[in-house]
């Protein structure tokens, strides 16, 4: 993955959110995603603008203390959501 | 004289089923005996009849399985039969899940074939809860939201020694009858259980999973892992608005949700048996 990559939310999808968690629903794939509350802030942040860096940068600057953990968590979240076909990149 | 077709429903489905042996066609009447209604028309027709030897069981004229035995058809018939009842339901979520009622509170028993949930189901029959179904629920969405089931009779596998085996007063009284595909047909009454026909809340989804030798492992589900484990088990979802997603999520918000694993299903009994419903 490379870091300077723009991911986008792939136009369709049923988000469904619960106490910070998210399901994303892709109607044509009858795919289902379903995310913790670390996973639910990087998908939001998946605006087209952001790059991956940038996102990693943004969540570290929210909560210094794991900013190691979200260093290493974010491409493998973003991993996740390509892997389902709930993002692009641009 | 040829006995009259039973009508079996579930929901807003109906299947007629006509069995030309009388024998045979008590049995299956006494088997689903808590699901014949004669009110909707049946959108299914099952036929059960004997022919130059053989078996032969069709659906709307089709033949599905042939054999030298009624008793070997059976299986299939289940199999069918309750696939025609569930797939078509359009006005609630219908759920692969077990459903018992203790104190009058709904407990949902979610899972895919072999996970248990069948045995699960008779055991807590035999501690005295009420039966709703071991293999299919229906949900309508509410505060809270309520379960109505499939009662048809608990398909339950053999074993050595069966698990479900010490939950019936005497294994050896009832008319058991052994399927060709190693299952055995079990009426709740025969472990003294009642069958709730009636709408009841929904208080606790439990995605149990056996592990043979397993200690019991309890883990609370969020709400989204719950609508995650729900739509995992969701049977009519193309016949639902946005494919039940919404409807799955506004239940997982509403009811504690738990993963199980266990080895021992009078372990999970009395789990459910201290929680405060």
């Amino acid at each position: 993955m490379n870091l300077q990559q723009r991911p986008f939310p792939t136009p369709g999808y049923h988000i469904e959110a619960l106490d910070g968690e998210l399901l994303l629903f892709n109607p044509a794939s009858d795919q289902i995603l379903q995310t913790n509350q670390s996973g639910a802030l990087v998908w939001q942040l998946c605006d087209g603008r952001r790059t991956v860096a940038d996102i990693t940068a943004v969540l570290a600057a929210a909560y210094p203390a794991a900013a190691a953990a979200i260093t290493a968590d974010v491409p493998d979240i973003l991993a996740a959501f390509a892997s389902h076909g709930a993002i692009r990149w641009q | 004289m040829t006995p009259s077709p039973l009508l079996i429903h579930f929901g807003d489905q109906a299947a007629s089923l006509q069995c030309d042996d009388p024998e045979l066609a008590a049995y299956l009447a006494e088997m689903f005996r808590h699901s014949l209604d004669g009110r909707l028309a049946p959108r299914t027709a099952y036929h059960l009849e004997a022919a130059n030897g053989r078996f032969i069981l069709r659906r709307d004229a089709q033949i599905l399985q042939t054999s030298p035995t009624a008793v070997a058809l059976l299986p299939w018939l289940m199999q069918d039969l309750v696939a025609a009842l569930i797939e078509a339901q359009t006005d609630r979520l219908i759920f692969h899940a077990g459903g018992v009622l203790v104190d009058e509170m709904g407990i949902f028993l979610g899972g895919q074939t072999g996970s248990g949930k069948s045995t699960l189901t008779a055991c807590l029959l035999a501690n005295g809860a009420r039966y709703l179904s071991d293999e299919v629920l229906a949900l309508s969405a509410g505060d809270p939201p309520t379960m109505t089931g499939l009662a048809r009779p608990l398909v339950l596998k053999e074993a050595l020694p069966p698990a479900w085996a010490p939950w019936l007063p005497d294994p050896t009284s009832p008319p058991l009858a052994a399927m060709a595909d190693g299952t055995h047909w079990i009426l709740p009454a025969w472990m003294g259980a009642t069958v709730a026909a009636a709408p009841a809340p929904l208080r606790l989804l439990l995605f149990p999973t056996y592990r043979a030798a397993a200690p019991l492992a309890i883990r609370p589900l969020t709400p989204a892992e719950a609508a995650f484990h729900l739509l995992q088990n969701l049977v009519n979802a193309r016949n639902l608005p946005d494919k039940g997603v919404s409807a799955a999520a506004d239940i997982a918000r509403r009811v504690p949700a738990y993963q199980i694993s266990y080895d021992e299903a009078t372990a999970v009994a009395a789990w459910i048996h201290d929680y405060p419903l």
